[in-house]
C-alpha cells in the first residue's frame, strides 16, 4: 500500500464507473476458520456516492488498457488516458484492508481488454485465486466476463466468483456492429450461455454431492446502455424479458448514456443523461420480476416508448379502466399487486390482514399504501364509516380534498370507472406535479393522506386542523 | 390515573406485566424509577422485578407468539422511541389476553404499530451494518463509533463476530456511553477514556496519534475512491442524502471533513 496504488486506484475507478451494477445480493455464507468475511443473502449497501448511486462493492477495472475501440466506452483505445494496471497482490490487499473497515462487501472486477479475452480473463482469475486462496476472502465477488473469452476460462472465474456478468451494452446487434467493431453479440451470448449451463449443471451437482463447490451461486447479469443507439423501450423490454426467462440471469442493469466520447459522430449528441427513461426502465423491470407483468402488457404494438411522466404501473391502469376498481378485500394477491400506490409490502400485508378483519382506507394508508393513487383504483373506498375519512362521498361531487393537494381545485371522488382514464391522468399529473412545488419551496410534504371533506359548505381542513383528528 | 413505576429493562417491563395480572389493575402510564409523574398521574405502583415474575411473563409470550413476534418485540423495546414502553405494554397484555394468534392481524391498531416500529429499528440496524466503519489503532483493533437512535448495537455483533471472526474489533455507541469489545469470539464491554470520548464527541474519529501507521494513507485511499466513483453527469445530492441521512456521516471516513 503506498502513494502510487492511491493514484491507481483513481484511474481504475474513474474507468469502472460507468459499469452500472453493484449489488451483493443472492448468496449467504458464513465465514470459514481462519478466513475474513462473509456473504449477506439480502445485499448490503455500505454508502452511497454523490450520484446517489449505492457503493457495495470495491468497483474497479484490474487494468484499463484495451485493445477494442468501442464508440461508447471512455476505455478506447483511441482515448488518450494514463494506463495503468494492478498487480495481483496489491488489488488482493487493497481489496482486504477496504473489507476489514468494512467500507465494502467485497470485490466487483472488470477489465479492459488486455492482448486478447482469454489473457485477460486470466489475470482476473489470477487475482481471483490470490484474494480467495492466499488471502482466504469469503466475502462477495462479482466478476465481469469479457466477451469472447474461452469456456474453460469462465468455468475458472464461476468457481471462485459468487456472481459473473457479461454485458449486452447495446441491445441489437446491427448497432452493436456500428458501435463496437470488434464485437458482436455471438461473443456475448457465447459466455453468457456458458455461465447458464455451468450453474445448471452445478445445480445438479450438488443435489448429489453437497460439498460440491458452488458455480457463481448469484447466477448472472447483463447491462445494457440506454441511450447511445436508436432502440426503443419495447425492444429492450421484449430482449430483458427473454433474458429473464433463462434459468440464471438476475438482474438486467440499464446504464444510461453518459456521452464520454462527445467527437465520435455515430453517437447521439445527448443533452443530458437519459436518467428519467432509464429509471422508468427499472420501474418496467420490477413490474416484470416482481409485479407479474408481461413485457408485452408494459408496452403494447401500438406504443414503443414508456410514457416519461408516469410510472409504467399507472401507464397500463390507465389503459385498463376495465381491470378497475380492485377490491383490497376480496381481489386475488396479483390484482392488488397491479393497484397503483400499493407495493409489494403494502399488497402483503393486506392479504395477511383481511384475514382477520375487513381492511380499511385508514389500514391501508398506515400500511404503507399511497392513498392519493390508489384512491381511484380501489373499490369501495366512500362510505366506510367515520374517521377521518368523513362522511359517504357519493361519486361525481366535487370533493374538497386535505393535505398536500387541498388546492387541487374541484377534484372529484369516485373510481377510475366513473372518472375516466383522462380526468384521472390529469389529476394524478396535477397531484404530482403540486408535490414536487412543495418539495422544492421547502413546504414540509404531508403524509400522503387524501382526506375528503363533507363536500360544500365547509371550509377545507388546514393543517392546524389536520393535527386534531384522531389518524 | 394509575401509574406503574418500574426499572426501566426490557425484563422490568416483563415483571410491570406480571404485577399488572396480579393486582388485575393495569396501568394507564408508565414511568421509570426515579422519573417526576406528571399532575395527572393518581395513584403509583413500584414494580419490583425479579427473574421469576418476568420469567413466567417471558414464556407465556414464548407460547403465544412465533420466533418472529418475539423479535419484533425486542426490537420494539430497543427503539427507546417516547412511549414505545406503554406501546410493548399494552401489546404484550393483547397477546396474552388473545385466544388466537394475533400478531398478524395489522388491522389491530397495536400489532401494526408493533410492526411498523420493529421495522423501523430493523432498517436502522440493516443501515448501520454498512455504515459501520472501523479504523486501526496503533494497537491492531479495529475501533468504530456509532450514534443511531435507536439502540441497535447487540443487534450488530453477531454480523461482525461471524465477519471479522479473528480480527480484534470493538463498536462504540457514543450516544449511550457503552461499547462492545470482541476478541476471539467473546464479547466484553468497553470504556473510553476521557480524552478520547471528548475528540470522538468533537469530530466523530479518533486522533491520528492513536491510529495505525498506515491508517491514515488508507483512509485517503478510500476518500479517493469515493470521490472517483461518482459520475458527475448524474450528480444527486438529493437521493445520497435520502439513502444515507447526514446524522451518518459524522462517523464515516468519506464524509468531507467537518462533518
Amino acid at each position: 500500500m503506498n502513494e502510487n496504488t492511491l493514484k491507481k486506484l483513481k484511474i481504475l475507478a474513474e474507468s469502472a464507473k460507468y459499469d452500472a451494477a453493484c449489488t451483493s445480493s443472492g448468496v449467504g455464507r458464513a465465514n470459514t476458520t481462519g478466513g475474513v468475511g462473509s456473504a449477506a443473502s439480502w445485499g448490503c449497501c455500505h454508502s452511497f456516492s454523490e450520484d446517489g448511486r449505492c457503493i457495495s462493492l470495491l468497483k474497479v477495472l484490474f487494468t484499463n488498457h484495451c485493445i477494442y475501440d468501442c464508440a461508447y466506452c471512455v476505455n478506447r483505445r483511441s482515448n488518450d488516458l494514463p494506463r495503468v494496471a494492478f498487480g495481483v497482490r496489491e488489488l488482493a490487499e487493497l481489496t482486504i484492508e477496504f473489507y476489514r473497515r468494512n467500507y465494502i462487501e467485497g470485490l466487483f472486477l472488470s477489465s479492459g481488454v488486455l492482448r486478447g479475452p482469454d489473457h485477460t480473463m486470466e489475470l482476473i482469475i489470477r487475482s481471483l485465486r490470490e484474494l480467495r486462496g492466499a488471502l482466504r476472502f469469503n466475502g462477495y465477488i462479482h466478476v465481469k466476463c469479457i466477451p469472447g473469452a474461452d469456456a474453460a476460462l469462465i468455468r475458472q472465474a464461476g468457481l471462485l466468483a459468487d456472481r459473473l456478468s457479461v454485458n449486452i451494452e447495446i441491445p441489437s446487434e446491427a448497432n452493436l456492429k456500428r458501435l463496437a467493431p470488434e464485437k458482436d453479440h455471438d461473443s456475448v451470448y457465447k459466455p453468457m450461455y456458458h455461465i447458464c449451463k455451468g450453474v445448471l449443471e452445478n445445480r445438479e451437482e450438488r443435489k448429489k454431492y453437497r460439498s460440491a463447490p458452488s458455480f457463481a451461486p448469484a447466477g448472472q447479469s447483463t447491462q445494457m446502455i440506454i441511450g447511445a443507439s436508436d432502440e426503443c423501450d419495447r425492444d429492450i423490454l421484449q430482449l430483458s424479458s427473454r433474458l429473464y426467462e433463462g434459468p440464471a440471469l438476475k438482474r438486467v442493469f440499464y446504464s444510461g448514456f453518459v456521452p464520454v466520447n462527445a467527437y465520435d459522430s455515430r453517437l447521439p449528441a445527448l443533452k443530458a443523461v437519459p436518467l428519467v427513461r432509464e429509471n422508468r426502465l427499472y420501474q418496467a423491470d420490477w413490474l416484470m420480476r416482481f409485479y407479474g407483468f408481461a413485457a408485452g402488457e408494459i408496452l403494447d404494438g401500438a406504443q414503443p416508448n414508456l410514457d416519461l411522466h408516469l410510472d409504467p404501473k399507472i401507464a397500463w391502469a390507465l389503459r385498463h379502466p376495465e381491470f378497475f376498481p380492485v377490491d383490497a378485500n376480496r381481489a386475488e394477491y396479483g390484482a392488488i399487486l397491479r393497484v397503483p400506490g400499493i407495493g409489494l409490502r403494502s399488497a402483503r400485508r393486506i392479504v395477511q390482514a383481511r384475514r382477520y378483519n375487513r381492511v380499511t382506507p385508514e389500514h391501508m394508508k398506515r400500511m404503507g399504501v399511497v392513498m392519493s393513487r390508489a384512491r381511484f383504483f380501489l373499490a369501495d373506498l366512500a362510505g366506510l364509516g367515520q374517521g377521518a375519512w368523513g362522511a359517504p362521498v357519493p361519486s361525481g361531487r366535487a370533493v374538497k380534498l386535505g393535505n398536500a393537494w387541498d388546492n387541487l381545485p374541484g377534484l372529484r371522488g369516485g373510481t377510475i370507472q366513473e372518472l375516466g382514464p383522462d380526468y384521472v391522468r390529469l389529476a394524478l399529473l396535477e397531484q404530482m406535479k403540486r408535490g414536487r412545488e412543495k418539495k422544492k419551496a421547502g413546504v414540509p410534504v404531508p403524509a400522503q393522506l387524501s382526506l375528503f371533506g363533507s363536500g360544500s359548505g365547509r371550509a377545507a381542513p388546514t393543517s392546524e386542523s389536520l393535527l386534531a383528528l384522531p389518524v | 390515573m394509575l401509574a406503574f413505576r418500574y426499572p426501566r429493562t426490557f425484563e422490568g417491563l416483563l415483571s410491570a406485566v406480571f404485577d399488572a395480572y396480579k393486582l388485575r389493575s393495569f396501568p394507564e402510564m408508565l414511568l421509570e424509577e426515579g422519573e417526576i409523574a406528571p399532575l395527572t398521574a393518581g395513584a403509583c405502583h413500584r414494580v419490583e422485578h425479579t427473574a421469576e415474575k418476568s420469567g413466567r411473563v417471558f414464556a407465556a409470550l414464548q407460547k403465544k407468539l412465533s420466533r418472529q413476534g418475539l423479535q419484533k418485540a425486542m426490537l420494539v423495546w430497543l427503539s427507546e422511541e417516547a412511549g414505545s414502553d406503554f406501546l410493548l405494554f399494552s401489546y404484550i397484555r393483547r397477546i396474552i389476553d388473545a385466544a388466537q394468534l394475533l400478531e398478524l392481524d395489522l388491522t389491530d391498531p397495536l400489532v401494526l404499530d408493533v410492526n411498523l416500529l420493529a421495522r423501523k429499528v430493523a432498517c436502522e440496524r440493516s443501515k448501520l451494518l454498512g455504515f459501520v466503519r472501523f479504523q486501526k489503532t496503533a494497537e491492531g483493533v479495529y475501533f468504530a463509533v456509532i450514534a443511531p437512535r435507536h439502540n441497535v448495537l447487540s443487534l450488530l455483533l453477531a454480523h461482525f463476530a461471524d465477519r471479522f471472526a479473528a480480527e480484534r474489533w470493538l463498536i462504540y455507541d457514543l450516544k449511550r456511553r457503552c461499547g462492545v469489545f470482541h476478541q476471539a469470539g467473546r464479547f466484553h464491554s468497553a470504556e473510553l477514556d476521557a480524552p478520547a470520548l471528548r475528540e470522538l464527541e468533537k469530530s466523530g474519529r479518533l486522533p491520528v496519534g492513536r491510529l495505525a501507521a498506515d491508517e491514515a494513507l488508507l483512509q485517503e485511499v478510500w476518500r479517493s475512491y469515493f470521490k472517483s466513483i461518482a459520475i458527475q453527469e448524474r450528480r444527486n445530492p438529493e437521493l445520497q442524502r435520502r439513502l444515507m441521512p447526514r446524522r451518518y456521516w459524522k462517523y464515516l471516513t468519506e464524509a468531507p471533513n467537518g462533518f
